[in-house]
Order: C-alpha cells, then structure tokens, then sequence
C-alpha cells in the first residue's frame, strides 16, 4: 500500500471512530442534561401545586397545554407513591402517540386523596437532539473532506523531495559513473536521508570503481606470468622426450585456458568501465555470414547442418565487442551440439535468434548468462554468454533463452540507436 | 638480422633470446628504460621488441623518440597491456605490428619475419627451403620451380612452418596462428589435423619427403630427415 494511501486511511480510521464515539457520548450527555432539566421543572410544578392546595385548600385546575399538562385522579387507595417515569401519551394536539416525562405524586386536600399527575412532553427534546446528531455528522463529513484534501495533495507535497530521491535511487545506475544529486530540501528528516543516501552511493561507486581496477590490474598482471610460463614451454618441448609430451600438452591446454579465461574476464571488465565508446553503423547481416564461414571448419568437423535465413539488418555498436558477440553466439552453438545435429540462424531487422540442437536436461535457465555458469557437460570458460549478455545490456539489445526442441537464442535490436 | 629486445622480464627476456637465436638473428636485450634509451641511440637494429610497460618510462615514448630522430628500425610491440587503446597509440606511433602476452615464440618469430620481409624493400620477398620457394609478395608456393595450389590456410601453415623450421611448434601455437584466439578448441586439435594432413598430402605428391613430423602428438616440426 502506498505511503499516503495508508496515511489517509489511518487517519479516516481514526477520525471516524472518535467522531462516532464522541457523538454517542455527546447525546447521552445532552439528553440526560436535558431530562434533568425537565425533572427540574416538574418538581417545580409539583411544588406550585402543592402550594396552591395549602393555600387555597382545593385541587388547582387540571390545564391542558401543548407541552404540560396536569390531571387529577380521585383515587381509591392510599398507597400512591411519587415516581417519575418516561411514557407515550396520545397528544392532544397532534393525536399521535409522543413522548411524555410524567410525574405522578399524592395530594390530599380536605381529607381525600388524590393523584396529581403532571405530563410533560418530551418531543423538543427530541427535537434538540436529532439536531445535534445531524450537526455532528455533518462536521465529520466536513473534517473527513478536509483529512481526504490535505492527505491527498498536501501531504504528498510535503512528500515530494522523498519521492523525487526514491526515483533518483532508482534510476542510479553505477556504469553510469554519474555521482547521485539530490536536491536541499525545507525538512531536516528528508535533507538527512539525501545526505545519507548520497554518501552511501559515493561509497559505493568507490568500491564498485576499485573493484574493477582491481579486476582490470590483476588480469594484467596475469599477462606477464603467463607469457612467462607460455615461453618456457615453447622452449622446452624443442628437446622433449615421449614420456614428457602428455603432461607438457595438458600444461600447453591448461596455460591457454588461463590465458583465454584472462583475456575474458579483461574484456568483461572493459565493457563493463565503458571503454568501448568508439560505435558505428555495423552490419549484422555481413557479420553472420562472415562468421559462419569463418567457422566453417568447425562445423564441418561436427558434421552440423546450417540453415541461415538473413535479411538487412544494422545496428550501433563497437565493432571489435559485435565480433566477439556474433563469434561467441556461434561459437557455443557449435560447442554445445551433437554431432550431426544443426543451427538455424534467422536474422531480421529486429530480431536475431540462432538455435541449434542439444540436451536440454543440462541448462539451467535462470542462471545461463551468469558469470562462470557452465552446464554439466561444458568444458568452456563459462564465460562465453557472460560476455554477450555484457554486450547486450551495453548497447540495449535485449536478450533472451529458450528451450523448444532446440537451444535458441534471441536477441531483441533496439530500433532507436541510443547514440 | 640484429633485434633488440626491451623487456623488463628477465624470464621472458631469456625465453625470447634463446628461440631466437636459434632463428639466426643477433640478439641484445635491455631491461629498462633508460638501458634502451642508450642503445638505440647508438646502434641499429632490424627490428626492436618493445614491451610498452617498462621501468624508468613508457615504451610508447620510446617509439617516439625513434620516430624524432629519425630511426628506421622496425618496431614490434610486445604487450601486457592488450587494450585496444594500447594498441591504436602503438601502431599510431609507428610501430609495425602488435602482440599481446601471452604469445608463442613461433608466432613472435613470424611476426617478425614478417615485418622484417616487409621492411625489406630492397631484398627478395622469396623464402626458401631446398626445393620449396615461397613468394610471399606473390603468396605463392613453388616446388621446383612448378606452383602448386594450396588454400589459404595450407599457404599460411606452410610459411609458418618454414619459418619455423627445425623447431618444435606445439599444435595450440599453429592453431592460435591459423584461426586468432577467437575459435576456442583447447580440447580439440582435430581439424587442424585435417590441414598437416591435406598438406602432407599435396607436397608428397610433388616429391618432397616427409617435411613435416609429427612431435609425440604435442606438435610438429618442419625439418629434413
């Protein structure tokens, strides 16, 4: 849910519930104040009337008016005992039955007792309160207008600076080598969160930025060790006897694969730092056709078939990294194929994909273009779609694998060059 | 032929001396730079490997201070740094070709042959090994003077081989000549195979005797018997 949704709501919440407990104790309060008052008066009548008996010696006149009215009742017994009650009376004046507060007490006058009942009517009251009831639902209508309008474009004004750093953050990007700015902002709590944020990007570009150098450095400082050991070797098999070739051939195979993997993990590296500006219109349809020519040995010596269906196609990008792409895609195309099997290459001025036959069983989808990510049975670097997946993601091109009947895989051109 | 050979890796330094001087050429050797500064400025070379990493200075600027005074030595740079910009200054500054470390000594050797034959304006562009003549401006094989017809990687496994002649050349170093470092086949040699054997094949057939031996299965040797 989102930041101000759940501020609104809890608001409304709670301003709905002490609105409504408020109101409920409000008429209580009003209605038993106002019940009190009608006691008071009665017992007011009850006193003038009593007053008139011992003055006058004689029941004063029942009256009959739209909101009081007094009665006596001859009365057979004794035992009347004074009592206010709540009750419904048929109203004179409206016939209907209303509400009434009566009191109903004794008076003796000349030796006879009688009962002396004094109606009160209690329809104003009511009155009163259904007004106060309406006028407080009528205020929490308003207050929860105004919570709706302050939450809804106040609130998220005041919001804005922590909105505007969440989509900063989001967009950071660290290839970009685009230090984080962020804006001052009139509350403490939001400059001190973009101070934070900021510094922590800064640390992390710095780490992220030595870590590359790092990579960069120790590939280099690789080279010399390896060029070392390669000479040696190239010296040593000059007088090498029988018994030493298979070793010196594993060591020949494992030096290379150093090497290889080194210039690989150099090449990921410099993708990666950005320091493949230089792009020009490249031409993708000659590229393949070069590239399976090019491979045309190795795809003799697999006994593979090729159906290649090319049309015009161009993109933007360096090309030194378009070579390796293409070279890598089919380079594994081939590697990872039976004997005998095939690789179909389709290429338009939006899509290419090539697939090309193989177990499915040993790829594991997710994970394909992952660094140093190899199927069971490949004996390459595991670096090879790493690379391409680098390339891809440095000029838009969008990727993707998939598992039919073949491998195959498709790469997605941009139609607007990013340069 | 006399090279000089500015790298500061004694190892590699005694690596490259050794194949090469069983190649014929005259070796000196300079570990630094302000060694080399010396001996350039002295004497000349054929050719100079130049690694561009070296103590004391740039080997970019020692490249221009041959250009500045006017050196004609050929310049083949000998890289760790194998960054396309290292490259594109290199070769920018006057240099003659590039090769990035690792490398094998045959390839250095016919790299240099190459720039050599290339420099060698004056001289034959002919390579020869008894009956077989190899024109290299024309890039065409004579044995006995008849031209055979090979394809263009037979051609190029052959002056590999010539140049290389006498040496063992490991099957990683042919195959890294023949196809670059972008087809990767450590584990698998066969379709080079494929090529000795069709090369073989062709020069039996014109009488020569069995040139190309094969090294217990790790490499081949072109020699007589």
């Amino acid at each position: 849910m989102k930041l101000l949704n759940r501020y609104s709501r809890v608001h409304i919440i709670s301003a709905f519930i002490v609105m409504m407990l408020s109101s409920i104790a409000y008429y209580f309060i009003i209605q038993s104040i106002l019940l009190r008052q009608i006691d008071k008066d009665l017992k007011v009548e009850e006193a003038e009337i009593l007053d008139y008996i011992k003055l006058n010696n004689k029941l004063p006149l029942a009256s009959d008016y739209k909101h009081q009215q007094i009665k006596f009742e001859a009365s057979a017994s004794n035992d009347i005992t004074r009592e206010i009650i709540d009750t419904k009376e048929i109203s004179v004046h409206h016939g209907n039955y209303e509400p009434y507060r009566r009191l109903s007490f004794p008076v003796a006058v000349e030796g006879t007792v009688y009962k002396a009942i004094v109606y009160k009517s209690q329809v104003e009251t009511e009155y009163l309160l259904r007004m106060i009831v309406g006028i407080t639902g009528l205020i929490s209508l308003v207050l929860f207008a105004v919570i709706f309008i302050i939450n809804r474009f106040v609130l998220g004004k005041i919001w804005q600076p922590f909105f505007y750093t969440l989509s900063r953050l989001k967009n950071f990007d660290l290839h970009s080598k685009q230090s984080l700015q962020l804006p001052e902002s009139r509350v403490e709590e939001f400059n001190d969160l973009n101070k934070s944020v900021t510094q922590m990007a800064l640390r992390v570009t710095k780490e992220y930025e030595s870590l590359k150098h790092f990579t960069e450095n120790a590939s280099h400082e690789m080279q010399t060790p390896l060029a070392i050991i390669q000479s040696k070797l190239d010296l040593l098999i000059q007088s090498a006897n029988a018994n030493q070739s298979e070793p010196l051939q594993s060591i020949f195979n494992a030096t290379e694969r150093l090497s290889k993997l080194n210039q690989t993990l150099l090449l990921l590296t410099k993708i990666g730092n950005n320091q493949y500006r230089e792009v020009e219109l490249i031409d993708f349809k000659e590229l393949v056709t070069n590239k399976f020519c090019q491979f045309e040995e190795l795809i003799k010596s697999k006994d593979l078939q090729t159906h290649l269906n090319v049309e015009d196609c161009k993109i933007f990008m360096n090309k030194d990294l378009a070579d390796v792409l293409i070279n890598n895609l089919l380079s594994n195309a081939i590697k990872h194929n039976v004997d005998g099997g095939v690789i179909e290459c389709s290429l338009s001025a939006s899509e290419m994909t090539i697939s090309n036959s193989g177990s499915e069983v040993t790829v594991n989808k997710a994970q394909i273009f992952n660094r140093f990510y190899k199927g069971d049975n490949s004996k390459g670097s595991g670096l090879g779609l790493a690379v391409v997946k680098e390339i891809c993601d440095a000029f838009n091109v969008h990727i993707m694998y998939s598992f039919g009947s073949m491998h195959q895989v498709t790469l997605v051109i941009p139609t607007q060059s990013p340069y | 032929m006399k090279i000089l050979i500015i790298e500061d890796e004694q190892d590699l330094s005694k690596s490259i001396v050794s194949y090469l001087k069983e190649q014929g050429y005259l070796c000196e050797t300079a570990f630094d730079y302000y060694s080399a500064t010396e001996k350039i400025g002295l004497y000349d070379y054929d050719c100079i490997l130049l690694d561009i990493t070296l103590p004391g200075g740039s080997g970019l600027d020692l490249l221009k201070y041959l250009k500045a005074n006017k050196k004609s030595d050929a310049v083949l740079i000998i890289s760790a740094k194998n960054s396309l910009d290292d490259k594109i200054d290199g070769l920018q500054s006057g240099a003659d070709d590039y090769l990035a470390k690792p490398f094998h000594l045959a390839e250095l050797s016919a790299r240099l042959a190459a720039i050599i034959r290339r420099r060698n304006f004056n001289g034959s562009t002919l390579i020869e090994f008894n009956e077989i003549t190899i024109d290299t401006s024309a890039k065409i094989v004579f044995i006995q003077n008849e031209a055979i017809e090979l394809t263009k990687k037979e051609y190029e496994l052959l002056l590999y081989f010539i140049i290389n002649k006498k040496r063992v050349i490991s099957k990683n170093a042919i195959a890294e000549h023949l196809w670059g470092d972008e087809i990767d086949m450590v584990d698998n040699f066969d379709f080079l195979y494929t090529h000795i054997k069709n090369l073989r094949k062709k020069l039996d057939e014109r009488g020569c005797p069995e040139y190309i031996k094969s090294v217990y299965g790790m490499g081949y040797k072109f020699s007589e018997l």
